[in-house]
């Protein structure tokens, strides 16, 4: 009896392997619109609809949509092409001057900011940068998608990618689709929070207090609860927009932005149950 | 009868296989649309006009831009947001994003960096061009898609943007 249970429990443990990696190489060829939102975690309660300085926002009078690939922080603007990224004194305005080149990785595909880090998201994880020297970016961590799934925790600082897999080499992969929730209060060490398996999937996303906002292509926009998506029980789904298609989401001046393949379109989203339009300019206007 | 039957209809099955053998197959897949290298860099601040391919958006104070992947810069103005209006549109070829600080509008142009100063809306200046601080984006095949492709020709100049389309005899697969 004995051997055969080993017997049983090897073949168990083989066939949990064997889907360990395949989950490893099915993320590996995510191709991720990779995105990091970034900022504290209020609590419900203190949800008070105004932007405050516990959400993300890259400049005292701009912001950029997640999806950016050119942001600017303080005297400096950072670019990334699909390899490096770039950086530029814009300290005269009037007279930008390129300062370096530095290398990352492969597959890059947005650049993100809060406070003195760069978030850089790629197909295969996130990068964060310091910025200790803005002139000169460093490396201090790194966050793989393919890092297995953590218990939930409870945290204070947060970052959120969404994923998806489109068709680059993946014909044999079984479609993929996921919000990661981060823990990066130790930006050294970020680990992941939760995997949220979406209805749909995920592209460009914004966050205010409890709320996250994120595009799902043609099904629109969906608002999440950050704490029920952490707390991995009860619908964490809060209210959606449909009938537009959605690329990227950025809320600024109390009004929610969408751009998508049609145009561009503002909400209003005092009562977060029913978000409604106040103006959009389509493609044909 | 049926004797001269069998070999007429297996003689019309002979012909119409041979008539077909030199055959044209339609492929669904992508081609390249180009711009030539003189007009990649052009760039021209034009009255406002309709969105082509709306891709990314940057909001700087009452401004939104909204980015037309590969064409230019719409800049809105949304001081009324019951009732946002275009004022301008830069053309700006090879674009993939801008942004904006103290009245500079920067953007991407293929393998530079342009600037503007949009202090004024009614007189906007090109006031830079760093060149070559990108890569010139893939011009040999449509990065994060597989399938049939049109064969790129760089003779032709760059490549904006893949499009799909019917392909007649496609080559390139990937």
């Amino acid at each position: 009896m004995g051997k055969i249970h080993t017997y049983k429990s090897k073949m168990l443990s083989l066939k949990k392997l064997k889907q360990e990696i395949m989950k490893t190489i099915n993320k590996i060829f995510i191709s991720a619109v990779i995105i990091v939102v970034m900022g504290f975690v209020a609590s419900c309660s203190k949800s008070d609809g105004t932007i405050g300085t516990d959400n993300p926002k890259n400049s005292p009078d701009g912001k950029s949509g997640s999806t950016a690939r050119i942001i600017i922080k303080g005297d400096y603007l950072y670019a990334v092409d699909n390899s490096s990224l770039k950086v530029v004194d814009i300290s005269t305005p009037s007279n930008p001057s390129y300062v370096r080149s530095v290398e990352i990785g492969f597959g890059i595909e947005t650049i993100y900011t809060f406070g003195d880090y760069l978030f850089i998201g790629s197909n295969l994880g996130i990068y964060i940068y310091g910025l200790s020297d803005p002139s000169n970016p460093n490396q201090l961590s790194q966050f793989e998608h393919f890092t297995a799934c953590d218990p939930v925790i409870a945290s204070d600082t947060l970052a959120f990618v969404t994923l998806r897999n489109n068709n680059v080499c993946n014909q044999w992969i079984v479609a993929s689709r996921e919000i990661d929730v981060l823990n990066v209060k130790d930006i050294f060490h970020p680990y992941q929070l939760v995997n949220y398996i979406p209805q749909f999937d995920p592209y460009g996303l914004d966050r205010l207090n409890n709320y996250l906002f994120v595009c799902h292509g043609t099904d629109g926009v969906v608002v999440y609860d950050i704490n029920k998506m952490i707390a991995g029980y009860g619908n964490a789904v809060i209210s959606t927009i449909t009938g537009i298609t959605a690329f990227d989401a950025v809320i600024w001046q109390n009004k929610l932005f969408v751009i998508g393949e049609s145009g561009f379109y503002q909400y209003d989203y005092s009562d977060i149950h029913n978000i409604s339009l106040i103006s959009s300019i389509l493609k044909n206007q | 009868m049926k004797k001269i039957l069998i070999p007429v209809i297996l003689a019309a099955m002979i012909f119409s296989c041979s008539k077909s053998t030199p055959s044209t197959t339609y492929e669904e897949g992508l081609k390249p649309v180009y711009i030539s290298k003189a007009n990649a860099f052009n760039l021209k601040v034009e009255t406002p006009t309709t969105f082509t391919y709306p891709g990314k958006m940057f909001l700087y104070q009452s401004l939104i831009l909204v980015t037309d992947v590969g064409e230019g810069v719409h800049i809105l103005d949304n001081s009324n947001p019951v009732n946002p209006k275009k004022i301008a549109f830069i053309s700006i070829p090879g674009v993939n994003d801008a942004s904006i600080k103290n009245g500079i509008l920067y953007a991407d142009n293929f393998t530079d960096l342009v600037a503007f100063d949009i202090s004024n809306m009614s007189n906007i200046q090109f006031i830079k061009r760093l060149k070559n601080i990108y890569p010139l984006i893939n011009q040999l095949y449509p990065e994060f898609a597989t399938g049939y492709f049109e064969c790129a020709d760089t003779t032709k100049g760059y490549i904006l943007r893949w499009e799909k389309s019917t392909l007649t005899n496609p080559k390139c697969y990937r």
